[in-house]
């Protein structure tokens, strides 16, 4: 493993692709409120003890950024326990906000790092490290609260349209979405699960759909800020779909259907036993 | 709510206008056509795009020259941003928003649409560029029309999808200057009160790429600018170095560009939003100093 792994920062951190920690583990859970302008943010280390102490001594703190980039907006939220909670004005934002939980050092200190105890990488033991105000000792992955394609399908009655009818059109109001138009019928029927099957195969052409539009109109990328990479939506999705072995809209063998299916496959019921007799 | 252009509509007219294959085609020749003539340019949104229903922005009471619109001097964007002081980050980062903004204003005859398509230092006027990109035979015909139909849509109310959030920030006149007013009182209110014109200096320069760096580190996706205390600080100490050296490094887009740069290099390790602001402000000096030694801190 090369050192830079373990040691990018002149401290051990305990964040994606740095291997400080190597059994640490940053666990964090969020509970909205029902106006879901507030959340409670918990934070939970695992197999780093030298940041729990540090927490324990007050000498870091926990803190979730908030921020929507697109209207410019980023603020932090310190907190000396977890949970804590962190809010917004909806005013200032013109997306659904990032949160960013981290443990940042509130109070300079020296420490002479042990493997065991502290639960460093080797390459970190006996070294004598100064912490100083600021450092970030965990960072989390980003958390957008709209991240998965569903949740950026916003569903919408149309009476003029037949029944069994959809259709569907992007918008990249408040960051991107999917609004997809639905007979009155349809409306009706993809509002709640019941839990019928068919809810499913819908979603999946829906998705399908969605997908298209993507190709159709989103696969230019004509400037390194710009086109779909600056929604962070899409982002998330084109990451989807790589890890679900898919290419995505910007690149030449991306199949709409394929990927629709392969992120929500059409599932068959094996037909029963007496099934098959009657056929 | 405001009215604002529907989002789906627009967003379909702008795609349809700068897609590959639009490039040079009909469509391109229509609407730069319509461009030209402020009653005909009114029907063709009017019939490519429909308003959502909602208090509609008042435009500004005198008529604007057309350098006025596309570059507008600071007294100009003051002026707009007092009229229009009550919107908030919310409505003011959207582009279908701003393009009915702008609409208004052609509709009240403030601006004639022609001037949506005046190049950025307003050099050439709208309508000589229409012109000239009509003009235009061979295989530069695509290219230049294309380049021309962007321009507008660009104005209009910003064009996200070629150049990404920061358009509507640093394209669309009226918008950029309620930004870069929003900016100058936000990094006045926080400690900086009565220095309103040093700060003007930075977030309306003469030189848009300036602006355009700084809105790019203030609305990219990883930036720490977005943190308000971090960037109240930067904005007020590059504010006070251009007003002691008014030939600093620093006036340059690329130092500015390197001055963010190094902020961003001490944010990969620190949370710099949580330290105080003589912390931030000392460590920001450092690093101005290093790109323009002799500054000394204020």
């Amino acid at each position: 493993m090369p050192a830079s792994a373990v040691r990018g920062h002149a401290f051990p951190a305990l964040e994606s692709g740095n291997m400080s920690f190597p059994d640490g583990r940053y666990v964090v859970g969020f509970e909205p409120y029902s106006d879901r302008r507030r959340f409670t943010v918990r934070h939970r280390i695992e197999g780093a003890p030298l940041i729990n102490d540090v927490i324990a001594e007050g000498l870091a703190q926990f803190v979730c950024t908030v921020a929507s980039p697109v209207s410019s907006y980023r603020v932090s939220h310190v907190a000396s326990k977890s949970p804590h909670d962190v809010a917004w004005d909806e005013d200032d934002l013109g997306e659904p906000p990032m949160l960013t939980p981290m443990v940042v050092v509130a109070r300079p200190f020296e420490r002479k790092l042990e493997q065991d105890r502290d639960g460093v990488h080797e390459l970190w033991a006996g070294r004598r490290v100064l912490f100083e105000r600021g450092m970030r000792l965990a960072l989390s992955d980003v958390v957008t609260m709209r991240s998965s394609m569903l949740n950026m399908l916003l569903f919408e009655q149309e009476p003029k349209l037949l029944s069994g009818e959809f259709r569907v059109e992007a918008e990249d109001r408040e960051g991107f979405r999917f609004r997809v138009r639905l007979a009155t019928d349809l409306h009706r029927f993809l509002k709640y699960d019941s839990g019928d099957r068919r809810r499913g195969h819908i979603i999946t052409h829906i998705v399908s759909a969605c997908l298209g539009i993507l190709k159709d109109d989103y696969a230019e990328d004509e400037d390194d800020e710009g086109g779909w990479k600056s929604y962070r939506g899409l982002q998330a999705l084109a990451e989807m779909l790589e890890a679900a072995g898919v290419p995505h809209w910007s690149e030449d063998d991306f199949s709409a259907e394929l990927a629709a299916t392969r992120l929500y496959p059409h599932k068959i019921e094996e037909p029963s036993v007496e099934g098959r007799q009657e056929d | 709510m405001y009215a604002e252009l529907d989002e789906g509509s627009y967003a379909r007219l702008r795609r349809s206008l700068i897609r590959k294959s639009a490039r040079g085609s009909p469509r391109q020749r229509d609407f730069l056509l319509a461009v030209r003539d402020t009653d005909r340019f009114l029907d063709y949104m009017k019939a490519a795009v429909t308003t959502r229903d909602g208090a509609e922005l008042e435009p500004l009471a005198e008529q604007m020259s057309e350098a006025e619109f596309s570059n507008p001097p600071s007294d100009t964007e003051r002026r707009l941003f007092e009229a229009w002081h009550d919107l908030t980050p919310r409505v003011a980062c959207r582009t279908a928003f701003w393009g009915r903004v702008t609409l208004r204003h052609i509709e009240a005859r403030r601006i004639e649409s022609s001037f949506l398509a005046t190049n950025g230092g307003g050099s050439v006027s709208g309508l000589k560029r229409i012109d000239a990109a009509l003009d235009v035979a061979g295989d530069e015909a695509s290219k230049s029309m294309d380049s021309c139909v962007r321009a507008v849509l660009r104005r209009l109310s910003g064009l996200p999808e070629a150049r990404g959030n920061r358009s509507v920030y640093v394209n669309c006149p009226l918008a950029r200057a309620w930004w870069r007013e929003r900016l100058v009182a936000e990094v006045a209110t926080a400690e900086a009160t009565g220095r309103e014109r040093e700060i003007r200096a930075v977030v309306h320069p003469e030189n848009q790429q300036y602006w355009e760096d700084l809105v790019t580190f203030v609305v990219s996706r990883n930036s720490v600018f977005g943190s308000l205390a971090v960037r109240n600080v930067l904005i007020r100490v590059v504010a006070r170095v251009l007003k002691d050296d008014p030939k600093s490094p620093l006036r340059t887009a690329d130092q500015l560009k390197r001055l963010c740069r190094s902020v961003s290099t001490v944010q990969a390790s620190f949370e710099l939003s949580v330290l105080p602001t003589e912390q931030v402000n000392e460590m920001m000096w450092d690093m101005v100093r290093a790109i323009a030694p002799g500054q000394v801190a204020v």
